[in-house]
């Protein structure tokens, strides 16, 4: 895993207009960027769409870092950014499409079906997927990540009440729905 | 276990299995070289890639051929990528194969392969695993023989990659340096024993090296840009 004092140096060499740099920020930062993409976006298909928006945008940023902040924080809140935009971009297509969607949605879910011994796990996973998007964003950052409460509240840019009583809602709904239940429960999960 | 340790249990787990397809890159870096001026680098993409294809019917083993842009990472991924290739996928590169022969010429290819394969079969002799050259290690003549070979090559893949040939573009001191720059990168990168398929791992690089591998990267970077500006 990168330091920050090796992001640093690889920043000064790709703002000084070397972009091979830039390639190697790219691999450095790539798996977690991609991971945190892939659980919050509902169409997976989409992921690489919005992972070139990302590092698009990164790029542009970059002479806006501020190098006293860490790094992986940072980029991870550009990375929220463009999630929420290809929200806002979606919305209107998903009205008209929702019925396909959940067909979709239904397939992604069984993507990782040849593992057995992980139906418990999976089943979880499954059930943080179908929370509500703000609710699996925090729980996403926060578990996945392991990001501490106040690095989260910075990268969504929410205050950090905001984020605790968001992890505990999504810890409650969790609980209730129960990560052992019947798949069934997917539904409701999905639909509350 | 509680409910919060086996959301990060159950998560990361998860997350381990869900990777980037390696070609990703390739696009994102794409988009970067394209931000300031337009360029073919697309197309640059996809003929450095054919370039390596190019050779592995003849052998039936993928090596890495050092083009100036991020291809350092194909050795590996090649391999995985060839091994997954889809009917589709095959006959795609297929037709790309055939557009790049109907854009050379059919007498301009065959030099074109046969001067390439001197270039990649130094590699196969004298490469690490990940087909890097340590040029150093190398008796001179050996060393002058490729790099003529190579000087011979790039406009070559230049002409491959829809931009203007390198060696018209530099100056003649400035080629040569160029054609040095991609030499020394190639041969850091197996002196410090990197695995250029996971991509590029700074950090293995010893300290005495760096210094010299940044002014490479730069001049490679520099030639990249100039290349696309100039179509």
């Amino acid at each position: 895993m990168a330091d920050q004092s090796e992001y640093t140096e690889l920043i000064e060499l790709i703002l000084s207009g070397n972009r091979i740099a830039y390639g190697e920020l790219y691999e450095k930062t790539i798996q977690d960027v991609y991971r945190n993409v892939y659980f919050l976006l509902e169409n997976k298909s989409d992921v690489d769409d919005v992972i070139q928006d990302i590092y698009i945008q990164a790029y542009k940023s970059l002479k806006k870092y501020d190098s006293n902040r860490q790094f992986k924080p940072w980029l991870m809140g550009i990375a929220m950014k463009q999630i929420q935009s290809y929200r806002r971009k979606r919305w209107r297509q998903l009205r008209i499409a929702k019925k396909v969607e959940k067909y979709q949605q239904g397939m992604v879910l069984d993507i990782a079906d040849d593992i057995i011994d992980k139906i418990d796990n999976k089943h979880l996973v499954s059930l943080v997927e179908s929370l509500p998007y703000k609710l699996k964003q925090v729980i996403i950052l926060r578990y996945l990540n392991e990001y501490s409460q106040e690095d989260v509240a910075k990268i969504i840019g929410i205050p950090i009440g905001t984020v605790k009583s968001r992890i505990s809602a999504a810890l409650k709904k969790l609980r209730q729905h129960g990560y052992n239940s019947h798949p069934i429960l997917l539904e409701k999960v999905r639909n509350a | 276990m509680d409910l919060e340790n086996r959301l990060t249990e159950s998560l990361q787990k998860k997350g381990k299995e869900i990777v980037p397809s390696p070609v990703l890159k390739k696009v994102v870096m794409y988009h970067i070289y394209k931000i300031e001026g337009g360029s073919n680098m697309k197309k640059r993409i996809i003929i450095s890639v054919l370039a390596v294809l190019l050779l592995i019917p003849t052998t039936g083993f993928a090596y890495q051929v050092l083009l100036s842009d991020d291809l350092y990472g194909s050795f590996e991924h090649l391999k995985r990528q060839v091994a997954s290739i889809t009917m589709d996928k095959y006959i795609q590169f297929n037709m790309k194969l055939s557009q790049a022969k109907g854009e050379l010429g059919e007498e301009e290819y065959e030099n074109f392969t046969k001067l390439l394969k001197v270039v990649t079969s130094s590699k196969l002799e004298y490469g690490d695993e990940y087909g890097n050259v340590d040029y150093e290690q190398l008796s001179s003549e050996k060393a002058t023989e490729i790099k003529q070979a190579m000087m011979v090559v790039q406009p070559y893949y230049d002409k491959l990659n829809g931009v203007r040939s390198s060696k018209e573009i530099l100056t003649s001191q400035e080629f040569n340096q160029y054609i040095e720059a991609l030499m020394t990168y190639e041969t850091i990168m197996a002196k410090s024993e990197i695995d250029t398929s996971k991509g590029l791992d700074r950090t293995k690089i010893p300290e005495e090296l760096r210094e010299e591998f940044i002014k490479a990267q730069e001049f490679i970077s520099y030639v990249d840009e100039k290349l696309q500006q100039d179509q």
